[in-house]
């Protein structure tokens, strides 16, 4: 007898089991066994379980063109029919569920005869160019041609058919071929099943029924996001990546880590030869579970675009043209002027940044360098500008900054808070999850100041929108813990056993303060009392409450007091310890959380050890035999101002865009042209660069070994895919680099870079490469008492200690709208593009977003004289620019919103210095501004494209003038 | 030492102070402020706050001045 096993529990996955077999239909939760006797061999399965699944699992395989384990079965194409004891014709085993002592027969001559005419129909309607097909080698329609033992189609070509069907090729990445297409609707559930999208429908009845997108668009002009679900899906050559239309079918695989957001989703990259010919979202992946967006999914072009620096540069001053070296030249000139610098400035005249785009052994191997080398703690990474707060306020509370549950995790919420996060743009993979979940009837609170799409999704709507004003998270959040309290809604015996009695005791009466109560916080955030009460109930009355978040609770100048005032509601309600609750911080780049956890913080080494800690010290001492320093560093803000100021010199950064990504640009580009010695490590001239005196040409994510770990805390292997373009991984720099600074770094592998961090960490020691390897992903902590890893953080105690309630008084931003700026600025992030936009803005994803618009209320645009497409001056205390206006209801009056993906937009140069109170954090969320219509883009906009232009010239002179042959 | 750059590190501290300076006795307040100063600024930056501290031409928040008698001082190297 096979005993079922599911491959999707925690162990097997966990063991690294197989998830890439279709299966047919999708897994049956049900804890009822069910004996079931399949071609004479018995097996056990959950109750609700196909037949079809029931067969494959013991590896009987029956044919099937409409099924997919992904997708509800929709018992359409009837290849799958059976025979079963006791039941009239042939069933589709795949609509039909299994019972206990069902005894099934999936072959016999009956059946054979069946599936042959079946296919024959089929093929009927289907070109026979097999040997020049797309699909050739890759096509379920042949396969299960060739597996019914189909050998004449006794219907003819001529009768009616969709040979003549056109293909859209309006999408950038796949094409529609509608002749191939044989309405099996796989595209179309995927599309609603996994992505939640319902860009496609079926059009038409019986034979002349043939799939459309939108109300019979091109794929270009419909609903589609481009997710490549249904390309995924679809069984015939109809639905195929342009890149395999061009280039044929790969010829081998290997599974990596997508290098965009934080939800961190596993691929297989097929390859030809050492070309990625497409990225497959990789089933075995835990994170994602063979979903995908457009960026990690399509986005990769940018790895080799003609753009790239392969080789280094230097020059003495930021107004020479670059020259071309030797990495030996390139490193011992950096190495000098560092140490020049230092000699003349002081020891901490340098530090470095590092990148949440880079791996964990590289970020590691950069806050050694600083430590180590540099002799200081100068480092900090760009989660500064994100989620610093996030590191702040969850070590504060719960002690452990990281958040708390696996993605998976949401398919058991019922009440699910979203607060200033937009999934289904930022971390789209994530957000296809949770509209599941929301269409199986999850109630949905948002509170975010402009309307997301979450809010009013395809059958699913939020119960709440609780539309605030920006900046006034704290009073909001403070309002919902006040309602629990004082309705009596609290979870005490949660409160008594988990919580640390003394500070619930100040918080709650805190918290019980009438002025935290909704009525008298709605002059502050603008949110109806009685909406908020209500929200506030449905929270704290579910059996499972999660709460998601993102920038929009970090960035601002009470950013940590949000966090912590959000991990005080989940406390407050037990919502912590289980699946289906917790604090989730939705993390923007992909290797934020593993930035954080190496280390980059000037006061932490890695696993959040404050540098003054003498035994964590000298752990890190005896291993690097050197000194360290034990007070912290300076942050990259601090950087800034000493730079300046003069007493900050040198900086070497790492994959990181400063320039672009940091606020108040022009107070970022005076720091940068004060320093003597900007080292960037890049794949491309960033624009942080083209204030640079040492280039450094960087691998991409396809190009080095290494780790990501997601924002559930998970570590994936990122995997070589070809050889670096420039000749080093990220990781060598930075040991050459030590190496010109006259330290030996001693590693030939990124696995050894992870052994040390193991050795010198303790959430982190039972990590290594070969566990990597048997699990597939690891989410940390990670040692002895918990040897695989752990999904749910909390669960028995607060990692030792008892949780916190931290006092979070709501404290207005000193950024007010006033008369001379009325409006509030908010700053976010759209679907196709990412971050600074340097990887996604040299892909066709251009096509959905190549400029930064303004996006503003109809009344605030009409009160101006804007309309539609003009240029509109945008003007702060900190600068002004000028962006293409965008009329639109999702903004609430008075407040106006951009992007910043584009360096020429200059969103930044609007956004001010002021930010978080407890990180430094930037409030790129609130800016008070004047908006205008202009004829022109600003004086900084024409300034910058000049500098920039210069900055191009100076790059094709780096051959002495000569553009370098490739 | 330009105005600027006392400014910066008084309106931070004032901002800190501000945030913490909610829902607790008077001392605990004074630790929490010096606490976190002391644990998340550069020596440099605190050396800056003491400095500002003698200069009338700035304004501390009197719990900032109370937890000055807490925030470590150190000569800068
Ligand atoms: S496009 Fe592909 S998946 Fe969609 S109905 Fe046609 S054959 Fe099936
Ligand atoms: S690419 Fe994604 S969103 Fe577009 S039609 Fe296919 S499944 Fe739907
Ligand atoms: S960008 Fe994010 S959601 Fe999209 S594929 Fe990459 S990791 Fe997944
Ligand atoms: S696979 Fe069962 S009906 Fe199509």
């Amino acid at each position: 007898m096979i005993n079922y096993y599911d491959p999707k529990t925690e162990s097997a996955a966990s063991q690294g089991a197989d998830l890439s077999k279709d299966l047919g239909t999708p897994i049956s939760k049900s804890s009822v066994q069910v004996s079931v006797q399949i071609d004479g061999v018995n097996i056990v399965v959950p109750e609700g379980t196909s037949v079809l699944r029931a067969a494959a699992i013991a590896d009987i395989n029956i044919p099937k063109l409409c099924a997919s384990d992904n997708l509800e079965a929709f018992g359409s194409c009837r290849l799958c029919a059976v025979e079963i004891e006791g039941m009239r014709g042939m069933p589709a085993s795949c609509t039909t569920p299994v019972r206990d002592g069902m005894k099934v027969q999936t072959q016999n001559a009956n059946i054979a005869k069946l599936r042959r005419n079946i296919m024959e129909l089929y093929i009927s309607d289907h070109p026979l160019d097999c040997l020049t097909c797309p699909a050739n080698g890759d096509c379920e329609l042949q396969d299960m041609s060739g597996a019914v033992g189909l050998r004449e189609v006794r219907y003819g070509f001529d009768g009616k058919n969709h040979l003549d069907g056109a293909t859209d090729s309006s999408n950038p990445y796949f094409s529609f071929d509608d002749s191939k297409c044989i309405v099996c609707s796989r595209c179309v559930r995927a599309c609603e099943e996994v992505q939640g999208t319902f860009a496609l429908t079926v059009d038409g009845r019986g034979f002349d029924s043939r799939i459309s997108a939108g109300q019979n668009q091109d794929f270009i002009d419909s609903d589609c996001v481009s997710c490549g679900a249904c390309v995924q899906a679809c069984p015939t050559a109809t639905l195929t990546e342009k890149s395999v239309i061009d280039n044929g079918q790969p010829d081998h695989s290997i599974v990596t880590t997508c290098a965009y957001c934080g939800v961190g989703c596993s691929f297989r990259a097929d390859m030809q030869g050492d070309k990625v010919l497409r990225m497959v979202p990789d089933k075995n992946g835990l994170a994602n579970q063979g979903h995908s967006c457009v960026k990690g999914r399509f986005a990769f072009g940018y790895a080799t675009h003609q753009d790239r620096i392969t080789s280094p540069m230097i020059r003495d001053n930021i107004e020479q043209d670059w020259r071309e070296v030797s990495w030996q030249e390139a490193l011992e000139f950096a190495g000098k002027r560092l140490t020049d610098i230092q000699d003349e400035y002081g020891r901490n005249s340098i530090g470095a940044i590092t990148s949440s785009r880079c791996t964990n052994e590289e970020t590691y191997l950069v806050q050694k360098l600083v430590r180590a080398v540099f002799q200081n703690n100068n480092v900090d990474t760009c989660a500064r500008v994100c989620h610093s707060p996030t590191g702040y306020g969850l070590k504060a509370t719960l002690n452990e900054s990281a958040g708390t549950q696996t993605f998976e995790s949401v398919m058991q919420s019922d009440v699910v808070l979203v607060i200033g996060a937009n999934p289904t743009d930022a971390h789209p993979v994530f957000g296809s999850l949770l509209k599941r979940r929301l269409r199986q009837g999850a109630k949905l609170i948002v509170a975010d100041p402009r309307s997301i799409d979450l809010i009013d999704s395809p059958h699913s709507k939020a119960q709440h929108h609780l539309k605030l004003r920006p900046g006034t998270n704290v009073a909001l959040i403070n309002a919902l813990a006040h309602v629990i309290v004082d309705e009596g809604l609290e979870d005490a015996d949660f409160i008594n056993r988990r919580c640390d009695d003394a500070s619930f005791q100040q918080w709650l009466q805190h918290i019980k303060d009438q002025r935290h109560s909704p009525e008298n916080t709605m002059a502050i955030t603008g949110v109806d009392a009685g909406e908020l009460r209500a929200a506030a109930r449905l929270y704290a009355t579910a059996n499972n409450g999660a709460i998601y978040y993102g920038l929009g609770v970090t960035e601002h100048s009470q950013g940590s007091s949000s966090v912590m005032a959000i991990a005080n509601l989940a406390m407050v309600t037990g919502n912590i310890g289980r699946e289906g609750v917790g604090v989730n911080p939705l993390r923007g780049q992909n290797n934020v959380q593993g930035s954080c956890d190496m280390g980059s913080f000037p006061h932490e080494l890695p696993g959040y050890r404050h540098v003054g800690e003498a035994s964590t010290r000298n752990l890190f001492e005896q291993e690097w035999q050197v000194s360290l320093d034990s007070e912290p560093g300076l942050r990259i803000p601090n950087m800034f101002e000493a730079a300046i100021h003069g007493d900050f010199k040198g900086l070497y950064c790492q994959g990181e865009d400063i320039a672009q990504s940091d606020p108040n640009t022009q107070h970022v580009q005076k720091a940068l042209s004060s320093m003597h010695c900007i080292i960037v490590q890049d794949i491309f001239l960033n624009e942080t660069a083209k204030y640079a005196h040492v280039f450094l040409p960087g691998s991409s994510f396809m190009e080095k070994n290494g780790t990501f770990t997601n924002a559930e805390r998970r570590i994936s292997r990122v995997r070589k895919l070809m050889p670096a373009l420039a000749g080093k991984e990220d990781w060598q720099v930075t040991v050459d680099l030590a190496k010109a600074l006259g330290y030996e770094m001693n590693y030939q592998h990124p696995s050894e870079i992870m052994d040390e961090i193991a050795r010198l960490t303790p959430t982190f020691s039972g990590v290594s490469y070969q566990k990597l390897e048997q699990l597939g992903s690891i989410q940390w902590p990670c040692n002895d008492q918990a040897p695989l890893g752990t999904p749910i953080m909390h669960t028995e105690n607060f990692v030792g200690e008892k949780g916190k309630f931290a006092i979070t008084e709501y404290v207005a931003t000193a950024e007010k709208a006033n008369k001379r700026f009325p409006l509030l600025l908010t700053t976010g992030r759209i679907l196709s593009q990412y971050n600074v936009g340097a990887q996604t803005r040299r892909t066709d994803n251009q096509v959905w977003h190549d400029q930064d618009v303004l996006e503003i209320h109809p009344n605030d645009a009409e009160d101006r004289g804007i309309n539609n497409g003009d240029w509109v001056g945008i003007a702060s205390r900190a600068g002004t620019t000028a962006l293409r206006a965008r009329i639109s209801q999702r903004m609430q009056p008075g407040v106006v919103y951009t992007t910043f993906h584009h360096p020429l937009s200059g969103a930044n140069v609007v956004t001010t210095e002021n930010s978080d109170w407890a990180t430094n954090c930037p409030e790129y969320k609130v800016t008070a501004v004047q908006a205008t219509r202009v004829d022109e883009p600003s004086q900084w906009q024409a300034e910058y494209e000049q500098f920039s232009q210069r900055q191009a010239q100076y790059l094709k002179n780096k051959n002495g003038g000569q553009i370098a042959e490739t | 030492m330009s105005d600027d750059r006392l400014k910066y590190v008084v309106d931070m501290a004032n901002q800190i102070a501000l945030n913490l300076l909610h829902g607790k006795e008077q001392q605990q307040c004074v630790t929490e402020i010096s606490h976190h100063i002391n644990r998340f600024w550069a020596p440099s930056m605190r050396a800056q706050l003491a400095e500002a501290a003698n200069n009338d031409n700035y304004q501390l928040e009197g719990m900032v001045i109370l937890a000055l008698r807490e925030i470590k001082i150190t000569a800068e190297n």
